[in-house]
């Protein structure tokens, strides 16, 4: 840039002294071309504006790195969450739910260390804690082959790999995303992905689940509430003698974008319940599709998810686990300001979403479903961004389950997050 | 290194050119821009003039506008403090004398950005002032380099203006 400013003041040097008036022939038309590109660049120079875009699927300011030409970079992103139940008696929480820095360093065009750290429930002497979110290498080969190596954010769904706060509709995340996909899911791993046109993907061997609990590992294993969630390693002197293996493909035209994950790994690593090794196949897969149109957005998600020796591992952990999860949702959203205010930089986005999902879709023989874990979550709410790096939210929430005599609970839900 | 010093390193542009303008003059309904250039007489005119280092060669005017009259002009200049460069929106009143000067964006360490206080000394002096640190201009401390380094660009800024205000550049 500095050379090009060069070139363009160089050429202005041989003009009159303080001269500017409209052109008046080819010569005077170039000069105020070249004065304009030059007023621009300098600008460029003076206030050089910051660029969030997605890399590779991740959030735009988790992919902050990629477009640092050299060297160091930070970014980040927090949540604020205030949650008040509707029923009589229940009680009001507020949590700063996380607090996020990302640090990236770029030690070459084809090099590059990414990392998202991550301090949850603000204080560790309650009952927060700093993770690791992702913290890997990244090796360039070809525009089309990149290898990634390190604690990666598995593939899947919608949120686990783009889970800024500004991204995602709603103050809390889908349960969908949270409880069948349990984001965020990182794993130690390596891999390779890239892209083709419109078509992106993604496929990395990693270590595998922990379905049973080890209560001097402080892992909680596999329970009905949660199903695989609680066996999340996260790259924490992980068990890597059961591997796992994830594909994911995503295709992208214009306002269109479809995608798909398969995950396939083993969760027993070694464990031994009434003398038989548990194996604890993982199978899960799901689809995911979003549309956005001009202020119009919509997406769904189908997760469906299987585990083998539920009898054991449930023996085991003392809570009965699903052999079979399925669930999906639905979202609409529409930013309103794009037709009331046009070309606003604000934004108020009113959406609605429908979750259906059932944790206890099959059990192990012998063992009974529990009708509570087949849940229907309906939430209505808005999003209003002054920027699109800020988003306040406000929602409603009713869930209910399939149990009898269970009603549905309400909770009004408001947040702040932000990225950066 | 700490959190927030890694923080600091990244710097801040703290409005982008429309926004600063805006601040300058929230009154104006237009702005216009008038491209001045300096050949090398002019330059060391002004740096004569301003004890100032003068290095650009073209410099920007906005004029602002409120039906058809001029409420102003504004520059939004930047410069090198120590190895890394600070952005001014440098606003005039239409005799020319110093309206606002803004900090819209500083890339050094930010204990080095003079406050706002600090800048607002600066309103209303014109091409007759001495603008030095230490004589009309108080010190401050820890920022030193960056005061010195706006009062010189301020310096030669008051002379461009007047110079190219008197050979009718701005109209």
């Amino acid at each position: 840039m500095k050379i090009a400013i060069a070139v363009v003041g160089a050429l202005l040097l041989g003009l009159p002294a303080l001269a500017a008036e409209e052109p008046k022939s080819d010569d005077d038309a170039r000069i105020k071309a070249l004065a304009e590109e030059l007023r621009r660049l300098k600008l460029e120079l003076a206030l050089p504006e910051t660029e969030y875009k997605s890399y590779a699927g991740m959030g735009p300011a988790a992919s902050k790195v990629y477009f640092v030409p050299r060297g160091l970079s930070v970014g980040g992103y927090g949540e604020l969450t205030f949650a008040k139940g509707l029923q009589e008696g229940a009680r009001s929480t507020t949590d700063i739910l996380r607090v996020v820095a990302y640090t990236g360093y770029r030690f070459s065009d084809r090099i590059v260390f990414n990392a998202e750290i991550e301090f949850e429930h603000g204080s560790t002497e309650k009952l927060g804690a700093v993770n690791v979110e992702f913290a890997y290498l990244d090796f360039k080969l070809t525009d089309f082959l990149s290898a990634r190596v390190g604690n990666v954010l598995v593939p899947i769904g919608f949120i686990n790999e783009m889970h800024e706060p500004a991204f995602f509709s709603g103050v809390a995340r889908p349960d969908v995303e949270r409880l069948l996909i349990p984001s965020t899911w990182n794993e130690n791993g390596l891999g390779v992905y890239g892209a083709y046109g419109p078509l992106r993907y993604k496929a990395y061997v990693m270590t595998g689940l922990r379905a049973v609990k080890n209560e001097g590992d402080k892992n909680e294993g596999f329970v009905d509430e949660s199903w695989i969630r609680e066996g999340r390693q996260a790259g924490s002197k992980a068990r890597a003698d059961g591997l796992a293996g994830v594909v994911n493909l995503s295709f992208e035209q214009d306002i269109f974008r479809v995608a798909g994950t398969l995950y396939y790994g083993r969760s027993g690593q070694g464990a031994q319940v009434s003398g038989s090794e548990v194996r604890g196949d993982v199978l899960l897969g799901e689809l995911h599709g979003s549309v956005a149109w001009r202020g119009l957005s919509a997406r769904a998600l189908f997760a469906r998810g299987t585990l083998t020796d539920t009898d054991l591992i449930s023996l085991e952990n003392g809570s009965i686990v699903g052999s079979r999860v399925q669930g999906g949702y639905g979202e609409v959203a529409f930013d309103v300001l794009t037709f009331f205010a046009p070309g606003s930089s604000h934004s108020l986005t009113p959406f609605v979403r429908y979750e259906a999902y059932n944790l206890h879709h099959g059990v192990a023989e012998g063992m009974s479903k529990d009708a509570s874990l087949n849940r229907r979550n309906f939430v209505a709410g808005a999003t209003y961004k002054p920027v699109p790096t800020v988003a306040l939210k406000a929602d409603f929430q009713s869930l209910s389950n399939m149990a009898p005599a269970s009603s549905a609970r309400t909770q009004l839900n408001l947040g702040a997050g932000f990225i950066f | 290194m700490p959190l927030v010093a890694l923080i600091a390193l990244l710097g801040q542009v703290f409005k982008d050119q429309p926004a600063a303008l805006r601040s300058a003059f929230p009154e104006a309904q237009k702005f216009e821009a008038r491209d001045v250039f300096l050949d090398d007489a002019a330059a060391a005119r002004l740096e004569q003039l301003a004890r100032a280092r003068v290095r650009d060669r073209m410099v920007t005017f906005y004029s602002a506008l409120r039906a058809g009259e001029p409420l102003g002009y504004a520059v939004i200049h930047s410069h090198v403090v120590r190895t890394k460069r600070e952005t001014l929106c440098v606003a005039f009143e239409p005799d020319g004398r110093l309206r606002k000067i803004e900090i819209v964006a500083f890339f050094e360490p930010a204990e080095y950005q003079p406050p706002q206080a600090w800048l607002d000394q600066l309103k209303g002096k014109g091409v007759a002032d001495r603008l030095a640190v230490g004589d009309d201009l108080t010190p401050i401390s820890g920022a030193t380099l960056s005061a010195r380094g706006i009062a010189e660009q301020a310096r030669w800024l008051l002379q461009a203006l007047k110079d190219a205000a008197a050979r009718g550049a701005l109209r």
